[in-house]
C-alpha cells in the first residue's frame, strides 16, 4: 500500500485514525499503530515481509548490549546491529546480488521502505552507544518506534531520542489533526499532483530517440524537480501522519538557500538523514582536516549507493562529496562574496548536473542528451514538449514558484494579512479548505480517471 | 509642631489615601485591559479555531462521504474481473491483498463523473493541446446522448490484456506511483540478455476496394475522448521475437483488444496517454489496419495525431511498439505492466468535406 493508494486515503486512514480516536491512552494508541503499520506493510506485499519485522527483536537486545558499561560489549553490540541490518538490507534491498542462490526472492518486491527501516533500526544502537538516548527496555515502545507505517516509506528520518517521549505519552489535539490533514493533502499534491505533471514533461523532454535543445534542458530541469517533489510530498505525508496520530516529527527538507551553495543543497535534501550520517560517521572520524575530507567523500559513496546500487549512484554520491568538500575548504569564502544570482546560477547549474548523471542507465544515452543541451540534438523544441508543456503550464510554473524564496514572501504577507481582521483570516481559511479540497479531488480523479 | 505633625500626618495619610487610590485604579486598569486583551485574543483565538474545525470538518466530511460511498456503492460492471477466493497461499504471497486493492480501485462508482472533474481541472492548470479537433462533431440521438456507432468486436470499457506467452512470476509494476518511494526502487537493474534479432518483413501495400456509388455509408464521427479506454496491459517478454532496427534498437509489437469495424474512413485520430515511467523502454502506439501499422507516433508519453487513409474498410486495432532501452536489464522471461489510455477517432469523407 502507498499514501497514494485511493484504498489508503479513503479505507486505510479514516478507519485506523478513528480507531486511534477511540481511547485517549498512549499505549491503547501505540497497540493500534504496531496493528495498522503490520497490516499496511503486508497489504499486497508478501507476508514473508512481516518475517523482516522480526528483526527488530534482535535490535532490541542489541541496544541492551550498546547501553552496558563496557567498552567492549558496546562495540560487540555496534557490530552485530551493523551486520543483521546490513544483510537484511542487501538481501531485501538488493536481491539481484544473490541470483541463483538461497537467498534469491522469487516474487519481485519493491523494496519500499527498507532501506530506512533498516538505517532507523541500526540508528537506534548507534545512538545507545554513542549514550545519546537510553537504551529502551520496554520492547513494546520499541516496536511502536521500528514498526511505525508513518516512518516506513521515505524520511523523514526519525531517531529514537527524538521520540522517546513522545512513544510513551502524546496526545491528539485539534490542532495537531489540522495540520496532519492539511500537511497530508499538501504532501499529496506534491507528490501526486505536481510530481505527476513533472514527469511527464521529464519523459517527453528526455525522449533520446527525438532529442531536442529544450526538451535536453527542460526535461532534466523537470526530472530534478520531480524527485525533490515526490520525495518532499511523501514525507509532508509521513509528517502529516504522525500528527494525526499525535506525533511530532522534524523536518526533513530545508528551503534552498543560494548563499550556501549546493552544500547548503545537499543538506536540505534529506536533511534527517544527512544528519544521522554526519553524526554517526563523518564526525567520529573526522580527526583532522584531512580525514574528514576522505571521510566526507567516503560517507558520500555510501549514500549513493544506498539511494541505487549502480556505478551511476557510486558516481552522483562522489559528485557531490566531492562540491561539498571543496565549497568547504575555499569555494565558501568566495560564493560569500558573490552576488546571490551568481550564487543561484552556480548552485542550480552544478544540481543540474549532478542529477543527469543518474538519469540514463548508459553513457550512450547521456552523450545524446548531452548533444541535445549543445544544440547538436533533433531541433530546438520537438512538437511533443510543447504540448506537454501548455497541459501542464500553470502547474509547471506553480511548481518552479514553490521552490523560489518568493513562496516564503507570499506565505508571510498572507499571514500577516490574515491576522490584521477576523474576516481576512476567515477568507484565508476557506480558500486554503478549499485548495485543499481541490488537491484532494484532483488527486483522486487522476487516479481514478488513470 | 504636634498640628503640624498632624497636618503632615493628614497631608500624608490624604496623600497616601489619593495615592493608592490612584495606585489601586491604575493596576486595576491595567489588570482589566491585560484581562481585556487575554480574553479579546482567547475570543479571536475562538473564532480562528472555529474556522481550523471548518477546515477539519469539511475535509473529514468530504473523505468520509467518499470513503463510504466508494465501500458501499460498486460498480460491478467489470466483465474481465475475476474473483479472487482468499487463500493461505494467495495471502502469503501478496496476491490476494494486491487483488482486493485492484478490485477497489477499478469498482469505484461515478468513474465518468470523476472523469469529468479532471476534465475541468486540466483546463485550469494547462492550456489545449496544439492539436485540437474541433471540427469534429459527435453525432447526438433525440435525447442528446452522444451515438457511438462505432462496432466494437470485444465491448470492454477497462481491459486487462495479457499476451502470448507463459506466466511468469516476474512481475514488474511500473506504475507513476511506484517510483522514488524509497531508494533504489525506480531502478531496475538486472543482468541483460540480448536477445538473437530476426529481420522484420516489411508490410505490403494494402489495396483500398472501391465501394459502389450506390450504396449508403454510415456516417461514423467520433471524438477520440468518447472512445476513451484506461487500460492496464501485461507485456510478458517470454519466447517473445524482438526484431531490429537501423539503430540497432530491439522491438516487438503487440496489439491491444477490442477492435474496430470501420467503413470508407478517411482520417483516424489516435489520442493516447501513457502512464509509467520510460527508465526502461519506449511505448509506441500505432494503428493497425488489417493486421498492418499504418502509422506510428514517436512521442511516447502522450499526443494526440491524426492518420490520414482513403477509404478504408476492416478492422482497426490500436497497437504499441515496445522498445527495451539499452542495457535496461530487461530480458526473456520479465513482464512488464503498462499503463494506457487511449480513444479513437474516426472521420469519413462526408464529414471531412
Amino acid at each position: 500500500m502507498l499514501y497514494t493508494d485511493l484504498i489508503f486515503i479513503y479505507a486505510f486512514l479514516p478507519i485506523t485514525v478513528l480507531i486511534t480516536m477511540c481511547d485517549r491512552s498512549t499505549e491503547y494508541k501505540n497497540l493500534i499503530l504496531v496493528i495498522a503499520s503490520v497490516f499496511f506493510f503486508t497489504w499486497g506485499k508478501p507476508l514473508y515481509i512481516c518475517a523482516v519485522f522480526l528483526s527488530a527483536i534482535p535490535d532490541w537486545i542489541f541496544g541492551f548490549l550498546a547501553g552496558s558499561k563496557s567498552r567492549s560489549t558496546k562495540i560487540l553490540g555496534v557490530l552485530l546491529s551493523a551486520i543483521l541490518n546490513g544483510a537484511l538490507f542487501l538481501i531485501i534491498n538488493y536481491n539481484f546480488l544473490f541470483a541463483g542462490t538461497p537467498l534469491t526472492i522469487e516474487n519481485s518486491i519493491l523494496p519500499v521502505g527498507m532501506a530506512f527501516y533498516t538505517v532507523r533500526s541500526a540508528s537506534y544502537v548507534f545512538d545507545v552507544a554513542l549514550e545519546k538516548t537510553k537504551c529502551e527496555k520496554n520492547l513494546f515502545c520499541f516496536l511502536t518506534y521500528m514498526i511505525n507505517y508513518t516512518l516506513l516509506l521515505v524520511g523523514p528520518f526519525v531517531r529514537y531520542g527524538d521520540i522517546r517521549n513522545q512513544i510513551r505519552f502524546r496526545i491528539i489535539t485539534g490542532r495537531k489533526i489540522n495540520d496532519g490533514i492539511t500537511r497530508f493533502i499538501v504532501g499529496l499534491g506534491k507528490a501526486s499532483v505536481l510530481a505527476g505533471a513533472l514527469g511527464y514533461v521529464k519523459s517527453v523532454g528526455l525522449d533520446v530517440t527525438d532529442m531536442t535543445f529544450f526538451g535536453a534542458f527542460l526535461g532534466m530541469a523537470a526530472f530534478v524537480m520531480q524527485v525533490y517533489y515526490l520525495f518532499s510530498g511523501y514525507t509532508d505525508m509521513a509528517i502529516g501522519l504522525g500528527l494525526l496520530n499525535g506525533f511530532s516529527y522534524s523536518e526533513n527538507f530545508l528551503p534552498l538557500r543560494v548563499k550556501n551553495g549546493v552544500t547548503g543543497a545537499v543538506f536540505g535534501f534529506n536533511h534527517t538523514l544527512i544528519k544521522l550520517v554526519n553524526d554517526c560517521l563523518i564526525s567520529p572520524l573526522s580527526r583532522s582536516s584531512v580525514s574528514a575530507c576522505l571521510a566526507t567523500l567516503a560517507c558520500s559513496v555510501l549514500m549513493g549507493l544506498w539511494y541505487g546500487f549502480s556505478k551511476q549512484f557510486v558516481l552522483f554520491g562522489l559528485y557531490f562529496g566531492i562540491i561539498v568538500i571543496a565549497e568547504t575548504l575555499f569555494l565558501k569564502r568566495l560564493l560569500n562574496k558573490l552576488p546571490r544570482l551568481i550564487c543561484g546560477i552556480y548552485t542550480l547549474v552544478l544540481i543540474f548536473f549532478g542529477w543527469s548523471l543518474v538519469y540514463f542507465g548508459n553513457l550512450q544515452d547521456y552523450q545524446i542528451w548531452l548533444s541535445g543541451l549543445l544544440f547538436r540534438g533533433s531541433g530546438i523544441i520537438s512538437e511533443a514538449l510543447i504540448n506537454e508543456i501548455l497541459a501542464y503550464c500553470a502547474l509547471l510554473v506553480f511548481a518552479v514558484f514553490m521552490l523560489t524564496p518568493f513562496k516564503d514572501k507570499l506565505k508571510s504577507s498572507i499571514n500577516s494579512a490574515a491576522a490584521k481582521s477576523e474576516r481576512a483570516y476567515a477568507c484565508v481559511r476557506v480558500l486554503s479548505t478549499a485548495s485543499l479540497l481541490a488537491v484532494l479531488l484532483m488527486s483522486t480523479a487522476s487516479r481514478v480517471v488513470y | 509642631m504636634a498640628q503640624n505633625k498632624k497636618s503632615k500626618l493628614n497631608i500624608s495619610y490624604d496623600e497616601l489615601i489619593k495615592n493608592a487610590y490612584v495606585h489601586t485604579q491604575s493596576e486595576s486598569d491595567k489588570g482589566v485591559s491585560e484581562a481585556d486583551s487575554t480574553l479579546k485574543s482567547m475570543a479571536t483565538d475562538a473564532k480562528r479555531g472555529q474556522f481550523d474545525f471548518i477546515n477539519v470538518a469539511v475535509i473529514t466530511l468530504f473523505v468520509l462521504i467518499l470513503g463510504i460511498s466508494f465501500a458501499l456503492l460498486r460498480n460491478t460492471g467489470d466483465p474481465d474481473s475475476e474473483t479472487v477466493k482468499p487463500t493461505v497461499m494467495g495471502i502469503y504471497d501478496g496476491s490476494y491483498t494486491s487483488y482486493l486493492s485492484k478490485s477497489y480501485e477499478n469498482s469505484l462508482p461515478g468513474k465518468s463523473l470523476l472523469a469529468k472533474i479532471n476534465g475541468l481541472f486540466s483546463h485550469i492548470y494547462g492550456a489545449k493541446s496544439l492539436n485540437t479537433h474541433q471540427n469534429f462533431i459527435a453525432p447526438v440521438d433525440e435525447h442528446g446522448n452522444i451515438i457511438n456507432t462505432l462496432t466494437a468486436v470485444t465491448t470492454t470499457t477497462t481491459t486487462t490484456t495479457i499476451y502470448t506467452g507463459k506466466t511468469t512470476n516476474t512481475t514488474i509494476k511500473i506504475n507513476k506511483d511506484d517510483i522514488f518511494i524509497g531508494p533504489q526502487s525506480n531502478m531496475w537493474t538486472t543482468t541483460t540478455t540480448k536477445k538473437t534479432t530476426e529481420k522484420t518483413t516489411e508490410p505490403t501495400t494494402e489495396e483500398t476496394t472501391e465501394k459502389p456509388t450506390d450504396e449508403v455509408t454510415t456516417t461514423v464521427t467520433a471524438e477520440p475522448e468518447e472512445t476513451q479506454i484506461t487500460t492496464t496491459i501485461r507485456i510478458d517478454l517470454e519466447d517473445v521475437v524482438f526484431t531490429e532496427n537501423e539503430s540497432g534498437a530491439l522491438m516487438s509489437d503487440f496489439v491491444i483488444e477490442p477492435a474496430y469495424d470501420v467503413t470508407d474512413m478517411n482520417k483516424i485520430i489516435l489520442s493516447y496517454k501513457f502512464y509509467g515511467e520510460t527508465a526502461d523502454y519506449f511505448i509506441r502506439p500505432y494503428i493497425e489496419y488489417n493486421g498492418k501499422n499504418i502509422g506510428q507516433n514517436v512521442n511516447p508519453t502522450a499526443a494526440t495525431k491524426e492518420f490520414d487513409v482513403s477509404n478504408i474498410n476492416g478492422e482497426i486495432k490500436i497497437a504499441i511498439r515496445f522498445i527495451p532501452r539499452a542495457n535496461s536489464g530487461i530480458k526473456d522471461g520479465d513482464s512488464v505492466n503498462v499503463k494506457l489510455s487511449y480513444g479513437l477517432g474516426f472521420l469519413n469523407k462526408e464529414e471531412r468535406q
